[in-house]
């Protein structure tokens, strides 16, 4: 018999505990094929070089309600894109961002920082945040850290 | 602007502090235990009377306009303080009904009852009842699922505000039947307001638990900050379920507040882990932040020599420190209150109605009494 | 060094500062219990999105934070043995030794060396910021210190292989 002194009582209510779900607010969802669109257009716009363009793009429509496996793939084109950028143009491409932006920038950094390819480009993540932070103080990273919306 | 007036009791945390309504006495809460000091003499406060009934860490202390203090602790109490004519306090159990901690107390402005907000995910409203001659609760229950971190008073003594540590910030009604006049007709929270009507449910911009809500003076426009470092102020249009006129979020580059206050109907002040007030002006269509008091940043200290510039460089490449000054060199920083802000309140009003000095209390252990 | 090693510490400086916003919050599953969040991880809304700080593949930080406490781990660099077996017996050194320093926790968490466990009593009585110099300052000494045993158990190596091959010149 299960040894029903060890169940959890309080996990079976359900009017109690609130759940991961319960906290995410809605976001639309964004489909594969549009997320791929969106990929092909940032790279399009990183082998002409217009990094202010493209991480204006990434910042504008962040990919909330893609699926995980999406935003991985997404992540990786968006490390790409923050790496072939010149550390000289970081300042100038963050003042230009929206406050809005700003956050959703900084949801990239600690994400790319967190994955194998933001690791082996550990430098250019770390520039990226002390260079943004330097313009953005605190703010940014209090919001990625209570913000339930994950890039 | 003349200096803000320091008092500092001691180096524990002070949760909550409040000023009687002729601004004589002073409660401040200090772990288990309530003190109140004669603060007649701001260079010199008395300490009057200690309350020592509770067996936890007292979290939140509010003296009605009458003069009744409520305390509550997280041992799952409120205890109300009847002055006796001999300077002591007379302690009255409240029969809560919770089995969390209460985190949160507040009078309602005519002081005839009071709500508690707990971790039990509750709130308590509390009225005394005069055939048993004991204080008890009716609960406010749905749909909270999440412990209350702040609670507020509508100036109609009628709808209370509730911020929740699963973001979301609540507009309640806590009309008791008996104690309260019926409300005259339809405002801007709602038309009807029988005991746990929900008038309004508000989410900030970026999620996070709201640490504090508050009412402007009129009662039409609520205000709410999160654990985003955001304040959002919210004008109502006819209560839940229909669109507010605007909700204004206003996001700033400092750490998260803790608490804040309506100076008047245009005027906000938030304070909270940033150690110092902000305020911010706005109205129906936009919101800003105006100015800090005690910025730390223009009271950083002149005449730095070359040794501290040589320092400057070592803290910036071996420690990644940017700011310099205080926070790096000496033990102290150049901030009034030496850590976060817990609670602030209004102290004086102009003539106006609006509020020209508040107080605040800090984990530091200090009362702090500023002018906006 | 200071090539990569600024922007990784101002990185943590930036981060810790905001994730030390903490505050005294009672259990709301367990009656008239105070616990760290963290270490529970059963109340989902007290604990925020993890932060991780990676300066390359064998060195990050994450930081884990919650309503009243944070969790700090760290990844020393390790790229031999020797290094491995040195930092295993360093940290090993310190978590036996952890109630001296209130803010270390006895076993670091999975896939880390050492692990710190900051509480809102431990911010009620420290300066903050003094508490983020201390771990930014504990992250370099780490670093020198083991680099510092390595070159002194290389030299002391080659003492003695010196030490041992005279008699047979």
């Amino acid at each position: 018999m299960e040894d029903w002194r060890r169940i959890d009582i309080d996990a079976l209510d359900p009017e109690n505990n609130l759940t991961l779900e319960d906290l995410i607010p809605e976001v639309e969802p964004v489909s594969q094929a549009e997320l791929q669109q969106r990929v092909t257009n940032l790279r399009t716009l990183m082998s002409k070089g217009a990094s202010k363009d493209a991480i204006s793009l990434i910042t504008e429509q962040p990919p909330y309600g893609a699926d995980a496996e999406g935003k991985e793939q997404y992540l990786n084109t968006v490390i790409d894109v923050l790496t072939s950028t010149k550390q000289t143009e970081i300042t100038q491409i963050v003042e230009s961002l929206s406050l809005e932006q700003q956050n959703v920038l900084f949801k990239f950094l600690y994400k790319g920082m967190a994955s194998q390819k933001g690791q082996q480009q550990g430098g250019v993540l770390l520039a990226w945040f002390e260079k943004s932070v330097e313009i953005t103080g605190l703010g940014p990273v209090v919001r990625y850290l209570s913000d339930r919306r994950t890039v | 602007m003349s200096t803000p007036q320091v008092f500092q009791f001691s180096h524990t945390p002070v949760h909550s502090h409040c000023f009687s309504q002729d601004r004589q006495t002073l409660a401040i809460t200090k772990e288990t235990e309530v003190e109140i000091y004669n603060v007649s003499n701001p260079s010199k406060p008395q300490l009057i009377a200690v309350l020592k009934d509770h067996d936890k860490t007292v979290t939140a202390v509010d003296i009605s306009i009458h003069g009744r203090i409520v305390t509550c602790s997280q041992d799952r109490n409120a205890i109300v303080w009847e002055p006796l004519s001999d300077g002591t306090y007379k302690p009255t159990l409240v029969l809560l009904r919770i089995n969390r901690s209460a985190t949160s107390v507040k009078w309602a402005p005519n002081g005839f009852k009071f709500a508690v907000g707990s971790s039990a995910r509750v709130i308590a409203v509390c009225y005394f009842e005069q055939e048993n001659d004991w204080w008890i609760s009716k609960h406010i229950k749905k749909p909270i699922r999440s412990t209350i971190l702040s609670i507020e008073w509508h100036p109609n003594n009628i709808l209370l505000a509730a911020g929740s540590s699963d973001g979301h910030a609540r507009v309640f009604s806590g009309f008791i039947k008996g104690i309260d006049n019926k409300p005259s007709g339809a405002s801007l929270w709602g038309e009807k307001f029988p005991f746990n009507t929900l008038c309004g449910d508000f989410i900030s911009s970026c999620g996070g638990w709201v640490h504090d809500v508050a009412f402007s003076p009129s009662g039409d426009v609520l205000a709410f900050v999160a654990h985003d470092s955001t304040v959002t102020v919210v004008y109502p249009n006819g209560g839940e379920g229909v669109a507010p006129k605007s909700i204004l979020s206003v996001s700033t580059s400092h750490l998260p507040f803790t608490s804040v206050f309506f100076a008047d109907e245009n005027t906000l002040v938030a304070a909270g882990h940033n150690r110092f007030p902000v305020v911010f002006q706005g109205d129906e269509t936009e919101w800003l932040e105006v100015h800090s008091i005690d910025d730390p940043k223009k009271s950083v200290a002149q005449g730095s020599t070359e040794t501290t510039a040589l320092n400057m460089f070592k803290q910036l490449d071996l420690k990644g420190a940017v700011q310099t000054g205080a926070s790096s060199s000496s033990s102290s920083l150049n901030t009034i209150h030496q850590n976060t802000i817990t609670q602030l309140r209004p102290y004086a009003f102009g003539s106006k109605g609006e509020v020209t000095k508040f107080s605040s209390s800090g984990i530091d252990g200090k009362v702090v009494i500023f002018d906006i | 060094m200071s090539q990569s090693l600024r922007p990784y510490l101002a990185t943590v400086r930036a981060s810790l500062q905001a994730a030390l916003c903490l505050q005294d919050f009672s259990s709301q599953l367990v009656e008239r219990h105070n616990r760290p969040e963290i270490e529970a991880q059963k109340t989902v809304e007290a604990i925020l999105n993890p932060m991780m700080i990676s300066r390359n593949e064998n060195e990050r930080i994450l930081i884990e934070t919650s309503v009243n406490s944070i969790r700090l781990s760290l990844k020393i660099k390790q790229v031999d043995d020797i290094e491995t077996i040195l930092v295993s017996k360093f940290t090993r050194f310190l978590m036996s030794r952890a109630e001296n320093f209130f803010i270390l926790r006895r076993v670091p968490v999975q896939g880390y060396d050492i692990s710190f466990l900051i509480t809102n009593f431990n911010t009620e009585v420290l300066i903050k910021e003094k508490l983020v110099d201390f771990i930014i300052e504990f992250m370099e000494d780490v670093d020198k210190e083991i680099s510092e045993m390595k070159l002194f158990i290389n030299a002391r190596a080659r003492f003695i292989a010196e030490a041992y091959l005279t008699p047979f010149d």
